[in-house]
């Protein structure tokens, strides 16, 4: 665009030299010819010379005129043939779907309708409409193209029946009634694909267009619209007469045809050689066009606000920005604030300048009412009526999921080429549960405030990456790169890599429990100090969080309790090489480390990345690619692909019971125990808490029957956040969890699986034996663990404030630091 | 730092290589060898619950009613959901049509109702097989084992699809390793 701006300033510079020259050759040629009377043979042969370079000069003037009509006839035609098909391809959240039998939330599907810009109305006249009554929801359904066919306009009742969905039936719109199991409410479209120009719209046909929207932009904009060749003299002559009248711009007397034009090249520039080109285009443009196509396209282009780094273009996506509906269901006076916006897109800005918004949309319908458009009583009704901009629609337009977008256009880049999905009108269908999300949210925005507060750390220094995943499909249901949720930037959820800590730890001990003659649940390991020698390195002394070594422990405390040394001497027992297989078997794809410090978590992993490696395990041992796009249609909503449920058993399903049990035992009894405050219910939840040196990264990874999250908090700069796991990711983790509509987690355990009793004595030296817990325990495993008590210890929690050592104390000396550390110890503390 | 001011602190290190304990260890396991084979021939059918529970403020938390998805138990034959059945039903419609693509897509939707359906695993992994999508009808059908213990009709008919399945692929041998597991469990 630019170069095309550039070449029109250089061919007009030129076109006015020409120009001067054709005055001055004809003002010339009279006095000479004047003088050839008197000496006709010397004045013949001037004619003659003056003729040549009058022919060549016309020549030069029209040849370049030509070329430059012929250019600007290619260059419009060209954006307008353009134009009318270049969409970008559209990104909606997941359906939600209503059933027989589910357990209905009320302020979730009111949630979800909102946003869909349905309105609650008295009674179910028109489409887009719902209503609540005792048992009893009905919706005026929308029609929608959904990836296995078009769902008609119908009208649906739900009845309902202590908390639950009774029965569900469908009247269609020619009056037929059925009953059925399950329906859907339609997706919200929430962003586009668009990274260039960051030009969005919805494309409306015309037939589309409600009647008062087209007679009401005429009437405002450009009364002699279809009488018009593209410019209209008369109106331009009025305009200059009354901007001089009143000393200033007053009055525009561009047509429709004109601002089509002056929006396909967006520039503030307003000069004479610019109208020029203008006026040519649009003439050009009328004689190549219909003015029905003409008119469509001016729906379709216009500039009509930004939101974001978005900019909204054409009447379609403004109807569903500002009022979150599509326009055929606008009332007049909604389509009227249309037509101002359309006038000044940011000066008539109806959610920031209400009430210059109104006032011109007021002029409008004044406009419409003269013209004889409307009538008195539809306009007395419209005049009165409020400026309606739904806040929850205007808001959820605003709610865009920079994070989660990210994520998608990930994905699409694997499958789709660049062009088609900013030009082909795709329309992808993602894993997005905007409930979910919104709850995820509210967690950080509430939770991250009262840590920063709790722990005395400057508001808004913590910086949060979290992602909520389905556990049986992989699919993600929300995601946060950025503690401010409407950020477009780094998305710290894909691409900040942080040591993961003790998130790793699991792999170890699932490394472990898969060689059951040898380590079950109940097995003693060693959490004793050990000194691991690397060639080429300073020998390695990790410690344990409280410093301190506690013997012989079995196996499900050492995770429990997230022992460093006891991990380490573990996983030095099973051989570095055989846990980093593990780590890459559930998921983890990138060359890493082979380091002893592996065994630590000295792996830097994003948010997703881990993820990947707990939803294995949520799974029940079954590899399931996380996912953000459910399915793809084309422009012209043919099925393109459909992203099927992909899985991989990657752990035998004994072992994965296993695992998962202790990772319940951290939740039970362990480091994370503070997180089953505020639940309601045992959702059986299973988790493991991470923390790095100098509490630099916080990191929690849980998981219900049917959600895992996980949840990073730490600083940019990579300096202390003051936070371990379970003081800083876990309490998002909970409180985002709490809210979410949880499935308990149930382990498949198969008849491999026995229930062992395993004693404990209180006292080390009496071996009393007195205490027992019962385990699960492979049969392969009864071999090595019949053994009464042996040397396992109760630790009393409460006295032994385990939980204690893993909170710092404000004002702890963590930060100044004058030694330089060796790698790991920069890592672990 | 946290941990160099609590080193003060006791630390608890349990004396290993005590004698007595240490003889008593050796007979209980040999005791143990004695038994163990009678244990395996019994093997659980019902996970025990003791202990299993979370507990805040020495109170364990309530058990949640199916509060939001109509789960299938893990085992047993009881009536799906009708949601579930229709389906279901929808997704054996476009089976037969041939419509594999819609078949698994209805009863992947079906799956995010009920998770833990053992019976819907299946179904989708008989879709992938007529799809000749031999491993990933092998691992669907794996999964529906996970979640069917107790159900020995439907780990039969997984049983089947997988011995199929492998060869199909070619793989006799594992086929041969299925085939082993339902003459063994028809007794």
């Amino acid at each position: 665009m630019i170069g095309v701006n550039a070449n029109n300033g250089r061919k007009k510079a030129g076109s006015k030299k020409t120009a001067t020259k054709i005055g001055r050759s004809t003002t010339r040629s009279p006095t000479s010819s004047g003088a050839a009377l008197t000496k006709s043979s010397k004045g013949r042969t001037f004619l003659r010379v003056v003729r040549f370079w009058v022919v060549r000069l016309v020549l030069i003037t029209l040849v370049p005129t030509l070329a430059y009509t012929v250019y600007l006839d290619v260059t419009i035609r060209k954006q307008f043939e353009g134009q009318k098909w270049a969409l970008p391809a559209h990104v909606y959240t997941r359906p939600l779907e209503l059933y027989l039998g589910q357990q209905f939330d009320q302020a979730l599907v009111q949630a979800e309708l909102d946003e869909l810009g349905y309105v609650d109305r008295p009674s179910l006249d028109r489409v887009g409409s719902f209503k609540f009554s005792q048992n009893e929801l009905a919706i005026y359904q929308r029609e929608f193209r959904f990836w296995d066919g078009l769902r008609p306009q119908q009208k649906i009742r739900l009845q309902l029946n202590s908390g639950r969905i009774q029965s569900i039936s469908i009247e269609s719109n020619s009056g037929q009634l059925s009953e059925t199991e399950i329906i859907r409410l339609e997706p919200r479209l929430f962003g586009s694909v668009s990274p260039m120009s960051h030009e969005d719209r919805t494309l409306v046909k015309l037939e589309d267009i409600p009647q008062p929207l087209i007679d009401g932009l005429l009437a405002n904009e450009d009364r002699h619209f279809y009488s018009h060749f593209g410019v209209n003299p008369m109106g331009i002559a009025r305009a200059m007469i009354s901007n001089m009248r009143a000393g200033r711009v007053v009055q525009g007397g561009s047509t429709l045809t004109q601002q089509l034009v002056k929006n396909y090249y967006l520039t503030s520039e307003v000069t004479l050689s610019r109208k020029f080109t203008e006026m040519l285009m649009s003439i050009l443009l009328e004689f190549h066009y219909s003015k029905d196509e003409i008119l469509q396209a001016y729906f379709n282009e216009v500039y009509m606000g930004q939101a974001g780094n978005r900019a909204i273009h054409g009447f379609g996506l403004a109807s569903q920005y500002f009022y979150g509906r599509p326009l055929h269901e606008l009332d007049l006076h909604q389509l009227a604030v249309l037509i101002a916006v359309n006038n000044g897109p940011s000066f008539y800005n109806p959610i920031r300048h209400p009430k210059r918004s109104l006032k011109r949309r007021d002029l409008v319908l004044n406009t419409m009412f003269e013209q004889g458009v409307i009538e008195k009583p539809e306009y007395d009704q419209a005049i009165n009526a409020k400026l309606s901009i739904s806040p929850t629609a205007a808001s959820a337009a605003t709610l865009s999921y920079p994070s989660f977008m990210g994520l998608v256009r990930k994905d699409l880049q694997a499958d789709y080429k660049q062009d088609d999905l900013l030009s082909a009108g795709l329309q992808i269908h993602t894993t997005l549960n905007p409930r979910i999300q919104q709850t995820l949210e509210t967690a950080v925005r509430s939770e991250l405030a009262a840590i920063e507060k709790r722990k005395g750390i400057n508001g808004g220094s913590l910086q949060v990456a979290a992602v909520v995943i389905r556990t049986d499909n992989g699919e993600v249901a929300a995601m946060l790169g950025d503690r401010n949720p409407s950020f477009s930037g780094f998305n710290r959820a894909l691409n900040a890599r942080r040591p993961v800590g003790s998130l790793l730890k699991p792999f170890v001990y699932l490394t472990a429990l898969e060689s059951p003659e040898i380590y079950s649940l109940a097995s003693l390991v060693n959490d004793q100090p050990i000194t691991v020698t690397q060639n080429g390195s300073p020998d390695w002394q990790p410690q344990n969080y409280d410093g301190l070594a506690h013997g012989p422990v079995m196996l499900i405390d050492a995770l429990a309790r997230s022992y460093n040394l006891a991990t380490v001497n573990l996983g030095m027992e099973l051989g570095v090489p055989r846990v980093s297989n593990t780590i890459r078997r559930v998921g983890y794809q990138p060359d890493f480390s082979q380091l002893p410090s592996v065994l630590l978590g000295a792996v830097p992993m994003s948010v997703v990345e881990i993820s990947q490696l707990y939803l294995t395990l949520a799974s029940g041992g079954f590899k399931t690619p996380i996912k953000s796009i459910r399915s793809v249609l084309s422009g012209d909503n043919q099925p393109l692909s459909h992203y099927s449920l992909d899985i991989e058993q990657v752990i035998e399903p004994e072992f994965a019971s296993l695992i998962n049990y202790a990772l319940q035992d951290v939740v039970r009894n362990g480091t994370a125990r503070s997180v089953l405050t505020g639940f309601q219910y045992d959702y059986g939840l299973a988790g493991k808490t991470g923390t790095t040196d100098d509490y630099r990264d916080s990191w929690f990874a849980g998981f219900s029957g049917n959600y895992l999250t996980v949840v990073w908090v730490g600083r940019d700069d990579n300096k202390s956040s003051m936070l371990t796991g379970a003081s800083g990711a876990a309490k998002i983790w909970a409180k985002a969890m709490q809210k979410m509509p949880l499935q308990r987690l149930e382990l498949a355990y198969n008849d491999s699986v026995l229930r062992r009793e395993v004693y404990y004595s209180r006292d080390p030296l009496e071996q009393d034996c007195s205490l027992s817990r019962s385990l699960p325990m492979l049969v392969e495993s009864l071999a090595i663990e019949n053994i009464p008590c042996a040397n396992r210890l109760q630790y009393d929690l409460e006295h032994d404030d385990e939980l204690q050592h893993f909170e710092p104390l404000p004002g702890d000396p963590t930060t100044p630091r004058t030694k330089k550390k060796s790698w790991w110890e920069r890592v672990f503390g | 730092m946290a941990k160099l001011i609590r080193k003060s602190r006791p630390t608890k290190i349990i004396a290993i290589g005590l004698v007595k304990p240490f003889i008593l260890i050796t007979l209980t396991f040999l005791l143990s060898a004695c038994i163990s084979t009678s244990i395996i021939d019994v093997p659980s059918q019902d996970p025990v619950e003791v202990e299993d529970r979370a507990v805040v403020n020495g109170e364990p938390l309530p058990l949640p009613d199916n509060n939001v998805l109509t789960a299938e138990p893990l085992s047993g034959d009881r009536p799906m959901s009708a949601v579930v059945m229709r389906l279901v039903a929808t997704a054996g419609d476009q089976r037969r049509i041939g419509n594999w693509v819609s078949a698994a897509s209805s009863l992947e939707r079906a799956l995010r109702i009920e998770p833990r359906n053992g019976r819907l695993w299946s179904r989708l992994a008989e879709v992938r097989y007529d799809q000749k999508a031999w491993r990933q009808a092998i691992q669907l059908a794996a999964k529906s084992n996970t979640l069917s213990a107790g159900n020995s009709n439907l780990l039969r008919q997984n049983w089947v699809l997988m011995a199929n399945s492998y060869d199909a692929l070619g793989e006799s041998a594992a086929a041969e390793k299925y085939r082993e597991k339902l003459t063994k469990s028809s007794y």
